[in-house]
């Protein structure tokens, strides 16, 4: 693999930790929903989500036009 | 001098650093984990139940499950690091990181707590620990302080170096935002239902929000602001050639007493004012009553 390929698909690593931390809450939350379908806290989650692809979304931008 | 990736080995100096923080920390985790489960009288371990997410599993299975899969998307992280800061940033960045915030949790836990007797949180579960912290939380820690602060390296490349710290704390401490809440109510779950999670909040009468301690979330927001702006101030002076490997490290490790003060003495403060004034007050209350 061209080190170039290789740099531009680790550039991306720090987003996985982030992804991976928002699924394992949703699926922590799939747990609680059964006993608690009216929680509230799923409303945290989706407005914590949609910040996190904004920002997200940023980074892969400054990315793009860095390269 | 932006920073660039690095293909060529790592120097005697990283590999050194490397070695000497992964020892240490090794055994601090050791000692830890025997006090924690052999001898949990001398650090007054409570002896709650612990909640569990996998009962299809052994007890046993699922936190090493739980403390293997943090170390995978630490290691991630730390590819990362490695490839773009060099093995020294990446080393003082991963072990820094996690005994800074091990050593801040356990000041609020075992000397706040159980020394002083002003009772603030405690975990309830855990493979590994690092004195009374889990593993898992500091891998936890290591990867979300990074990520915030990489994300924020990038997007805000041309930001001066305090605003780029200060997003990455409000980062991080909106991810907790989702994570506490959760975590601090799931043995929910469980048949019977435990009253507690993952940690349990002790402070009483205190600021809310989302039902947990607003402390909490400030605190977030403050440890991972003073440990990524000191990461980028090294940085920044290993760029530039200011520093020689010997002084950067020195100057890295002897911050983690003055900003442990500033952490203790500020948010200490902040929690008085917030009994004293808003004791009762919970803001957008997110409760699961055991059912």
């Amino acid at each position: 693999m061209k080190s170039e390929t290789k740099k531009k698909i680790v550039s991306v690593f720090p987003l996985i930790p982030i992804i991976y931390f928002l699924l394992n809450l949703f699926s922590m939350y799939s747990l609680l929903r059964p006993r608690y379908p009216d929680s509230k806290v799923i409303w945290i989650g989706i407005a914590v989500t949609v910040i996190t692809t904004v920002i997200a979304v940023l980074y892969l931008v400054r990315l793009r036009r860095e390269s | 001098m932006k920073p660039t990736w690095v293909d060529t080995p790592a120097k005697p100096w990283e590999k050194q650093t490397a070695v000497i923080l992964a020892g240490f920390f090794s055994i601090a985790l050791v000692i830890g984990t025997i006090m924690h489960h052999l001898y949990p009288q001398i650090l007054g371990v409570p002896g709650l139940a612990p909640p569990r997410v996998m009962p299809y599993v052994s007890y046993w299975t699922e936190l090493i499950v739980g403390d293997v899969t943090s170390l995978i998307i630490a290691g991630i992280a730390f590819y990362h690091c490695r490839k773009k800061y060099g093995l020294g940033m990446a080393a003082l960045f991963f072990f820094g990181s996690m005994i800074f915030a091990g050593l801040e949790e356990n000041e609020w836990i075992l000397l706040s707590g159980r020394v002083l007797g002003n009772k603030t949180y405690f975990f309830t579960r855990g493979g590994l620990w690092f004195l009374e912290i889990p593993f898992y939380t500091c891998l936890g820690w290591y990867f979300i302080s990074y990520c915030s602060f990489e994300i924020f390296e990038v997007i805000g490349a041309r930001w001066p170096r305090i605003f780029r710290a200060m997003s990455a704390g409000i980062f991080a401490m909106l991810l907790d935002f989702f994570c506490d809440p959760l975590l601090v109510n799931i043995g929910a779950i469980m048949n019977p239902p435990l009253p507690y999670g993952m940690w349990v909040w002790q402070n009483e009468n205190t600021l809310r929000l989302f039902s947990i301690p607003m402390m909490n979330f400030v605190g977030w927001a403050l440890l991972v602001f003073l440990f990524t702006y000191l990461f980028g101030f090294i940085l920044d002076k290993k760029m530039s050639g200011a520093y020689s490997p010997g002084k950067m490290i020195a100057v890295f490790f002897l911050a983690f007493p003055v900003m442990l003060l500033i952490c203790y003495v500020s948010l200490n403060s902040m929690e008085n004012v917030f009994q004293n004034v808003w004791g009762h007050v919970n803001i957008f209350p997110v409760d699961f009553p055991v059912k």
